[in-house]
């Protein structure tokens, strides 16, 4: 965040640019869209009141992200028993064109067969697994500052990558880069 | 560099994460290692599977103006906060401390007069008074015998049948003369 939003319109207006993305993780951490819609409002409600606890020294993002993340583990651990749901139906997720994402066009079934197998990837992944590649995508954080947002070491947090990014590689064939 | 890095230093790789010298280590060491270039590539083609494949639930444009709304209710409630609270609140220490002092002082302004304090006796006194008023007891009883006067207690004899005052005179004098 630079130097320069320290008004609070301009700060509403950062908050509010984050709506997609935050929203985005959200609704693939808990599979609920109007719960996601709920916290996400909520995240930024609380950045909003504390943004005196944020260290510039810090990026913005991942101290917002974290607030999203903690939220939501807190939602998921009151709610044990609601699986997440796999988006995959096209009708309800799209390319992320909101999200400032370069989406290629639609090739056809191969691409729908490709969106399809990385959703039932995405939402069979261990949670915590799971959390560090939406950071990734939602967010569009270096894992350093992911690191930072979930609170947990650098080396855990590639770990994870590591794990999650090689069950996601399987599905494009060799070579097919 | 001759050993197989660890796994997720290929993550920072195919990220672009990493500082230059250490880029350039992990560039010549995969020259020369086939196993970490197939490491390196299933991590490549999974960040692909997630920019290219991965889809994201569009927020709904109600959502973001219910948003905006209330982010621009929270400002107008800080705006209008009042100026003293907000001191208050940055000095609530020292404004609790100032707080604690005006009420101490204002309670020993404002207290109330004392009643005259009841005084308690210590064990001692107590057995002394008791000693004396049984004394006293034990003088009146044997007042009009001749014994008091042999132990030199000068004073006339209660009258036999007085009248109240003479007998309330008469116990005022001799309590004085026993000391009690």
């Amino acid at each position: 965040m630079s130097g320069s939003t320290n008004e609070p319109e301009d700060i509403e207006q950062v908050l509010v640019s984050f709506a997609p993305r935050v929203y985005g993780l959200l609704v693939r951490l808990i599979g609920r869209p109007e719960v996601a819609e709920d916290l996400m409002q909520e995240t930024m409600l609380r950045a909003f009141r504390s943004l005196k606890t944020y260290r510039p020294e810090g990026k913005f993002r991942a101290w917002l992200f974290r607030i999203a993340v903690n939220l939501a583990r807190d939602w998921v651990r009151r709610r044990p028993h609601e699986p997440a749901t796999v988006l995959d139906d096209p009708a309800e997720t799209s390319p992320a064109p909101h999200l400032g994402i370069e989406m290629p066009p639609d090739a056809g079934a191969m691409h729908r067969d490709r969106r399809r197998r990385v959703e039932a990837v995405l939402a069979r992944l261990p949670e915590a697994d799971r959390e560090v590649l939406l950071l990734r995508y939602y967010g569009d954080m270096a894992f350093k500052d992911i690191a930072q947002a979930t609170g947990e070491p650098l080396g855990t947090v590639l770990a994870r990558a590591h794990r999650a990014l090689k069950k996601l590689g399987n599905i494009i064939p060799e070579g097919d880069l | 560099m001759n050993r197989c890095p660890d796994a997720s230093e290929w993550v920072l790789y195919a990220a672009d994460e990493l500082a230059d010298a250490d880029r350039l280590d992990l560039q010549t060491h995969l020259e020369e290692c086939e196993a970490c270039r197939r490491e390196l590539e299933s991590v490549e083609r999974g960040l692909t599977a997630l920019g290219r494949y991965a889809s994201a639930p569009a927020v709904r444009p109600l959502a973001v103006e219910t948003l905006r709304r209330r982010l621009a209710e929270e400002s107008a409630v800080r705006a209008a906060r009042p100026r003293i609270l907000v001191l208050a609140g940055r000095y609530r220490w020292a404004a609790a401390a100032a707080i604690i002092v005006c009420a101490a002082a204002a309670s020993l302004l404002l207290a109330p007069p004392q009643r005259a304090e009841h005084k308690w006796l210590s064990d001692t006194q107590v057995v002394d008074e008791m000693v004396s008023i049984a004394a006293g007891i034990e003088m009146l009883e044997v007042a009009d015998s001749s014994t008091v006067r042999e132990n030199g207690v000068n004073h006339k004899p209660p009258p036999a049948e007085g009248t109240d005052d003479e007998i309330e005179r008469f116990l005022q004098e001799l309590s004085s003369e026993l000391g009690v």
